[in-house]
């Protein structure tokens, strides 16, 4: 049964490609990417990834907490909402996230091994940590509050939840989206996995070889429509459908036959009231790794057909884990409004056993609908209609 | 919303029979090094045995109470894959494996960590297990919170239900105790005496009324406005220590206590 719609009113984002939604719109416009070896902590491996370059802040607080901070200000400022005004709303605050959910600091665990000596420090800052807890704390919200943590489709099922939580009447605003840092225990762990690459990333291409991790936070401000109309907010972009499925298939791959991917897909066109030639583009999750961009794009040919635009932006961002569902679905919404997609930038030959190429230059769109997919880890699997007007 | 099956493993042992005679006894679960840990034996399952053999101890307990609980419910609450949903809420994930994957690196080259321990190391593991040992297709969550995870999981829950994403949502917490993070809550809890616990308790839920004796959740409030008095606090910690989940451990003991026979039981 189709939904009604809520306001994006407010969106920002931080990343490789850029530390606002402006700068990384540029870099897209002029196909620019650096991915380097990681600076934020030392290794003997040789992975390159995304990392938001320069980026400082406080060592009391963690890393993908800071990030989710600058995602945050430039979303608030844009829906016009300051502290003082949230408190007069029902504010909801859902973030997704996989590294900050864990005490992994790791020179404070080093030390604790050698010398039995527990610093504070890290632990203070690990329990002020969690995403949701510390961003409804630092707002003074009183709604609910959850940190979503489904692996590589949290900021997509974040966004999914706030969808809920408004349609239900939950809430009137729900700060949603998610973060994640570079960080050594997921370099060394994908690593580990012979899913890394030593090259740039090639999502979707016949030679592809791996993901280059990234990092980053997208935050949306999400709004029931009476509320967004109450302040006098323009509604230009909304969420208009979210499905998940799981596929009960592998702890780390994900179903071959992407079934688990077409169930979600389903759901969020159903709760959209969309047809498959509704859709203008996908942004799809496209990792660059062998199973994952297999079986993705295999699965959208079969719902979609081969007149399909898709693209995958983790050449522009690496693979942001927690924040990837949020950072993509923030960049199918300007897409939308820009009438344009970027080039699924590292793409150049055909795999066959896909079947279809993504779109490979910066192309043209006109229609009112795109979809975000996102697989996770633990066979998640996560869809998110955005619409224009 | 209305319980159709509950599962709960903890110090007191595994199934929803241990923990009435427990509150009927009111038996004392700690263990000889003061901490309400789960027994390995209440962890030994033949259904653990092929598909989740790599399992850590998180996993175990959410797997098994998540399992009994959708065998409490019977076969209805399955019998359409992707009519379930499955959320699962947990305050410290399982840092069990998280430590263990340190060490890893710590005593290892980078390039010879386990990749078995990394991908066991991260939040949604459990919940990925128990989809795949129960088939469950549909929309599949893991949530955290230190505080108020499993009532924020619950409000998800109804949500879920209202909005028809599915008939039947699986919905519980868990939570472990290794050595450091006991360590490390000890540490905060400055000096105070507390026997923390671990466990996992889950429930089968759904908007239509259950055969089972259970009562309905009627409502889900944010933890900060509820006061629960010293008898209940003492009644649940005794049992199960204290975690962060610890009100899906009230939950099922409330659900229990109003579900005991009217007449003789006394609890």
């Amino acid at each position: 049964m189709a939904i009604k719609p809520v306001v994006i009113s407010g969106m920002g984002a931080i990343c490789a490609a850029g530390k606002t939604t402006l700068d990384i719109m540029s870099s897209f416009e002029s196909c620019h990417r650096k991915p380097a070896l990681p600076t934020v902590f030392a290794t003997s491996l040789e992975y390159p990834v995304f990392e938001v370059a320069g980026f400082v802040h406080s060592p009391e607080m963690m890393r993908t907490l800071a990030l989710a901070y600058v995602a945050l200000d430039e979303a608030l400022l844009v829906a016009g909402l300051t502290p003082g005004a949230l408190l007069g709303l029902r504010v909801g605050v859902c973030l997704g996230t996989t590294v900050a959910s864990q005490l992994n600091n790791e020179s404070w665990y080093r030390q604790y091994r050698s010398q039995g000596k527990m610093q504070p420090e890290p632990i203070h800052t690990y329990f002020k940590g969690n995403l949701a807890e510390a961003v409804a704390g630092h707002l003074n919200i009183k709604g609910p509050a959850l940190t979503i943590v489904n692996a590589c489709s949290s900021g997509a099922d974040a966004i999914g939840v706030a969808l809920d939580w408004l349609t239900t009447g939950l809430c009137d605003v729900v700060i949603a989206g998610g973060a994640d840092e570079i960080n050594h225990i997921p370099y060394c762990g994908f690593g580990a996995l012979s899913v890394t690459s030593l090259l740039p990333c090639r999502p979707f291409d016949k030679n592809r070889n791996g993901l280059n991790l990234g990092e980053g936070a997208g935050i949306l401000i999400l709004e029931t429509e009476i509320s967004a109309r109450s302040r006098s907010r323009k509604a230009d972009l909304f969420v208009s459908g979210y499905g998940a499925a799981a596929d009960a298939h592998h702890l780390t791959a994900p179903r071959p036959d992407g079934s688990g991917l077409e169930a979600a897909v389903v759901v969020a066109m159903a709760q959209a009231g969309l047809k498959p030639e509704d859709i203008v583009f996908v942004n799809a999750h496209g990792t660059s790794t062998r199973d994952n961009d297999r079986a993705e794009g295999r699965t959208l040919l079969r719902i979609f057909g081969d007149k399909l635009k898709f693209l995958s932006t983790k050449g522009f961002t690496g693979h942001t884990l927690g924040a990837a569902g949020a950072l993509e679905a923030i960049f199918a919404a300007l897409a939308l409004r820009h009438g344009c997609v970027p080039a699924n930038i590292g793409f150049e030959d055909l795999d066959e056993e896909i079947g279809q190429a993504p779109v490979s230059v910066k192309t043209s769109i006109s229609g009112r609908a795109a979809l975000s997919t996102s697989l996770a880890f633990g066979g998640n699997n996560a869809a998110v209609i955005i619409t224009g007007q | 919303m209305y319980i159709h099956g509950i599962g709960i493993i903890s110090s007191v042992g595994r199934g929803l029979e241990a923990h009435r005679a427990a509150l009927t006894n009111g038996q004392e679960t700690k263990s000889s090094d003061g901490v309400h840990r789960v027994s390995e034996v209440a962890l030994k399952d033949p259904a653990l045995a092929k598909d989740a053999r790599r399992a850590g101890r998180f996993d175990r307990m959410a797997i098994l109470a998540g399992l009994d609980a959708l065998k409490d419910a019977g076969p209805q609450s399955t019998a359409h894959s992707s009519s379930i949903g499955l959320i699962l809420a947990t305050g410290l994930g399982p840092h069990v494996t998280t430590f263990r994957f340190l060490d890893d690196m710590i005593s290892f080259k980078e390039k010879d960590v386990s990749p078995t321990l990394f991908s066991h190391s991260v939040h949604n593991a459990a919940a990925s297990y128990l989809s795949l040992l129960a088939g469950i297709r549909g929309p599949t969550l893991t949530v955290t919170r230190f505080s108020s995870a499993f009532q924020e999981a619950l409000t998800l829950a109804q949500a879920w239900l209202e909005q028809k994403r599915c008939d039947y949502v699986l919905v519980g917490a868990v939570d472990e105790l290794g050595s450091v993070m006991e360590e490390v809550l000890r540490f905060r809890a400055s000096g105070e005496n507390i026997a923390f616990g671990e466990g996992s308790a889950f429930f089968v839920l759904s908007q239509h009324p259950s055969e089972k004796n259970y009562e309905a959740i009627e409502s889900v409030q944010n933890a900060t406005d509820i006061t629960l008095s010293s008898d209940q606090l003492v009644l649940t910690e005794r049992l199960f220590g204290r975690l962060p989940c610890q009100s899906a451990f009230r939950a099922a003991v409330a659900a229990l206590l109003l579900s005991a026979p009217k007449t003789g039981g006394e609890i």
